[in-house]
């Protein structure tokens, strides 16, 4: 038989199931990100590659995960070749707008310098120039915009001019538009909220919240060193109870040493809200930002061991939980040849990480572009050339089974000598195992209703 | 004009109304499965374990770039085809088995230059499979792959319209109704056809293969003007024997909207009426093209004849049914569009 187990899998240690009495595995086919759970015997005969043993429509099942695949195949080069399909394929135009370099934070974590620039006129006229010149080098279904900081709110001004001029250009393209931001929520009162989604077209918010006040206040305090939990509390409770406006709310806790504790009392404070059902939240680990601050950062597997706990958390309080990552085919802006983020002073980057950041240079080494046609040292081949580089092993991705549902996690990062591998890398038999319980315990829930409606 | 209509408009209105209370019997997704079903029992018996594994492989593959030609990721389905060549190279694979595969993925590969506008590459590759099948049906055994080749001339039809090569379109189309109704031995491609061959398929398939060639018809004219219609129509009427008297034919349903449709491209109406009446009281079934498309005729004959307001319902309905075809979605918005302006 000229067949063989996938390298892209990961299975979970044995376990006793006491309702069937035997003992079974989680497996993930990464590859389709399919999960299957199958008894040890039939491991097994797929560990010894007897796949002749397997009863038939098992044996085909497994085929059609992509967890048998033929002995012939390199599937480094399928997997590789399907992502960069992937990113030509993408029909969105995504542009990311930092209208300021302002932020009313001074978070110890943060590696930008932020200062009061605002985005002139000029390159507001050259930015709206550009997106359109981008939208007529090929048909795009939808234009999509990403506010960004140092503090977006505080460039509203810039968000107001822009907006209609960008929904405007969108419409005469044929296109749909949709819009994102990533705000420290603090300036998000009801009256701005209600003006950035019903006026501003955005969507989808985010907002980081540290844990809570004792926690939060300590790492995102204002730049006078006033606190600023109780203020953005107020305002994300707000906005999640909001009927009338339809967004999808997402809270990001990022988590070192330092206040990692915290992220269970945040949890119980949200939930005592109610509010649970109608945000999403996760949990990130301090990277580096061009500075030390992954230094204060919890080990890889320390985070991943909390975040199984903040996982079973999450399910108690009635929180949504992605226990289970999707395919990643195109891993982040840097390999869509058309993204681009601009900044408040006209540069133009591929990478959402590296503006601001002094400790890249002046002008920064990763500009690829300024909105004036001045050049910069920076080309976007340097990020976007990551799959080629994974192609030729430079990267321990060539060799992980992760690597379909990660797509790399972050070229810069590995650029960089860091190795930026997500937590489900190490978590992942973890929470295939919770999955699998919560499986059950839904399966165990639907018999108990089945048997008082037969009763 | 005269109020003579109005009787009978109303009685079509009546019978649309009954005609949608009628249960709905899609069935293209069930013809399918007649035909993997047969496809799967065949290479279940007649390949080794290893080509069926191989080739549910690379089948896979194929058919997720079909769905991506569809999606209009054209890279992504380039992509998986060229994937799903890769045992089409393979000495392991048994001759059977590469002759299957590549048969259907000439097929898919067709797909995405049609989406391309590469026509002539859609022919080749039309051409391909078909020389295939044939070697499939007469060296292996797999009869039902008949449906197949017929399923590759239907694409032909659509190809044409594409192009708007209408006439060539239909008459393709015509000649596959008729034989498909077992009035034809042969059909113009360079192929061995026969009616011995036909009556080894199941009649479900061959209703269903008729009833979506008829439905491709209506689509091409729906786009037509009135002119145009009646000369596409005399066309079909060559190639096939349109008749009332229907009881042999495989598909009455859709020789009952040839007639109608004839009816009313002679502005005839009459005549149009009282078989629209007969036609729309049966529900949907399994041609909602075909009913659309007559309700499309009503639609545009009440406007003709001043009576715009007993239409709105109609259309207004039309477009929210989980059946009404997307391709007919800017030829019903016309009569939407008159029902805002009053």
């Amino acid at each position: 038989m000229d067949m063989k187990l996938s390298d892209y899998h990961v299975t979970t240690q044995p376990f006793f199931d006491e309702l069937e009495e035997c003992t079974k595995r989680v497996i993930f086919a990464t590859r389709t990100a399919e999960v299957r759970i199958i008894d040890d015997n039939s491991w097994q005969l797929l560990e010894t590659e007897n796949f002749l043993q397997l009863p038939s429509e098992i044996l085909f099942d497994l085929v059609d995960i992509e967890l048998i695949v033929p002995v012939e195949e390199d599937e480094l080069k399928t997997i590789l070749a399907r992502n960069d399909a992937a990113s030509l394929d993408d029909k969105s135009l995504y542009m990311v707008v930092q209208p300021t370099a302002s932020c009313q934070l001074g978070c110890h974590y943060c590696g930008q310098q932020h200062t009061s620039k605002m985005m002139s006129q000029e390159d507001q006229e050259r930015f709206l120039e550009r997106v359109r010149r981008k939208l007529e080098t090929k048909k795009f279904e939808s234009l999509s915009i990403g506010w960004f900081g140092a503090e977006p709110l505080v460039g509203l001004p810039v968000m107001r001019n822009l907006t209609p001029e960008l929904k405007s250009l969108a419409e005469s393209f044929g296109c749909s538009y949709d819009a994102k931001i990533v705000t420290n929520g603090l300036a998000l009162t009801d009256k701005i909220a209600t003006e950035v989604v019903n006026e501003l077209s955005v969507s989808a918010i985010e907002i980081t919240l540290d844990g809570v006040a004792s926690f939060h206040d300590m790492r995102r305090m204002q730049k006078n060193g006033l606190p600023t939990f109780d203020k953005i509390f107020q305002n994300v409770v707000a906005l999640a109870r909001r009927e009338d406006l339809d967004i999808e709310l997402s809270i990001r806790c990022n988590v070192d040493r330092q206040n990692y504790e915290s992220v269970t009392l945040l949890l119980q404070k949200l939930a005592s809200e109610g509010i649970q059902d109608r945000i999403s939240f996760y949990v990130a680990p301090i990277h580096s930002w061009g500075n030390d601050a992954h230094t204060r950062s919890l080990s890889k597997e320390e985070f991943a061991d909390w975040e199984i706990n903040w996982f079973g958390e999450m399910i108690e309080l009635g929180f949504n939980t992605g226990l289970v990552p999707n395919l990643k085919p195109v891993v982040c802006m840097a390999l869509d040849s058309n993204a681009e983020l601009v900044d408040s002073y006209g540069n133009i980057f591929n990478c959402s990480e590296v503006s601001y950041v002094p400790t890249y240079g002046t002008p920064n080494k990763y500009a690829i572009d300024h909105l004036s046609g001045k050049k910069m040292p920076g080309s976007r081949k340097r990020l976007s050339n990551f799959n080629e580089e994974v192609r030729q092993g430079k990267y321990s991705c060539s060799s992980c089974p992760m690597l379909p549902v990660c797509g790399g996690a972050c070229p810069k990062s590995w650029l960089e000598g860091i190795e930026p591998c997500p937590s489900a890398k190490h978590n992942i038999e973890q929470r295939l195992l919770l999955t699998y319980a919560l499986s059950r315990i839904e399966k165990q829930e639907e018999l108990k209703k089945e048997t008082l409606v037969n009763a | 004009m005269p109020d003579i209509y109005d009787e009978l408009l109303q009685e079509t209105f009546l019978s649309y109304q009954q005609g949608c209370a009628k249960n709905h019997h899609i069935s293209p997704q069930i013809s399918g499965d007649i035909f993997s079903e047969k496809l799967q029992t065949l290479t279940s018996i007649n390949l080794p374990l290893y080509d069926q594994l191989l080739l549910r492989r690379y089948d896979n593959a194929r058919e997720q770039g079909l769905i991506a030609a569809r999606r209009r990721q054209l890279a992504v389905a380039q992509q998986l085809f060229e994937e799903a060549r890769t045992p089409l190279e393979m000495d392991k694979l048994s001759n059977e088995g590469k002759l299957l595969h590549q048969s259907f993925l000439e097929q898919s590969e067709a797909y995405l230059d049609y989406r391309q506008n590469n026509f002539e590459q859609v022919y080749h590759r039309t051409d391909a499979a078909l020389a295939l099948d044939v070697v499939l049906q007469s060296e292996y055994g797999y009869d039902i792959l008949l449906m197949h080749r017929i399923q590759l001339l239907h694409n032909l039809v659509r190809t044409e319209a594409r192009r708007m090569n209408f006439e060539k379109a239909i008459i393709l189309a015509s000649e596959l109704l008729n034989y498909l109704d077992g009035n034809l031995e042969s059909l113009s491609t360079p192929h061995p056809w026969g009616s011995e061959a036909l009556a080894k398929q199941p009649q479900e398939l061959i209703c269903a293969m008729f009833a979506q060639i008829a439905s491709e018809i209506a689509l091409i004219l729906t786009a037509q003007s009135r002119n145009n219609v009646h000369h596409l129509l005399k066309i079909v009427a060559k190639y096939m024997h349109l008749s009332a008297n229907n009881c042999h034919l495989c598909h009455p349903r859709a020789h009952s909207w040839f007639l109608l449709k004839q009816a009313i491209a002679q502005n005839n109406i009459d005549s149009f009426l009282q078989r629209a009446t007969i036609f729309l009281a049966e529900g949907i079934a399994d041609t909602p093209l075909l009913w659309y498309s007559t309700i499309l005729d009503w639609l545009d004959l009440c406007s003709r004849l001043g009576r715009v307001n007993l239409s709105q319902e109609i259309a207004a309905d039309a477009v929210i049914s989980n059946y009404f075809p997307r391709q007919m979605i800017p030829l019903f918005h016309k009569y939407l569009h008159i029902k805002k302006l009053q």
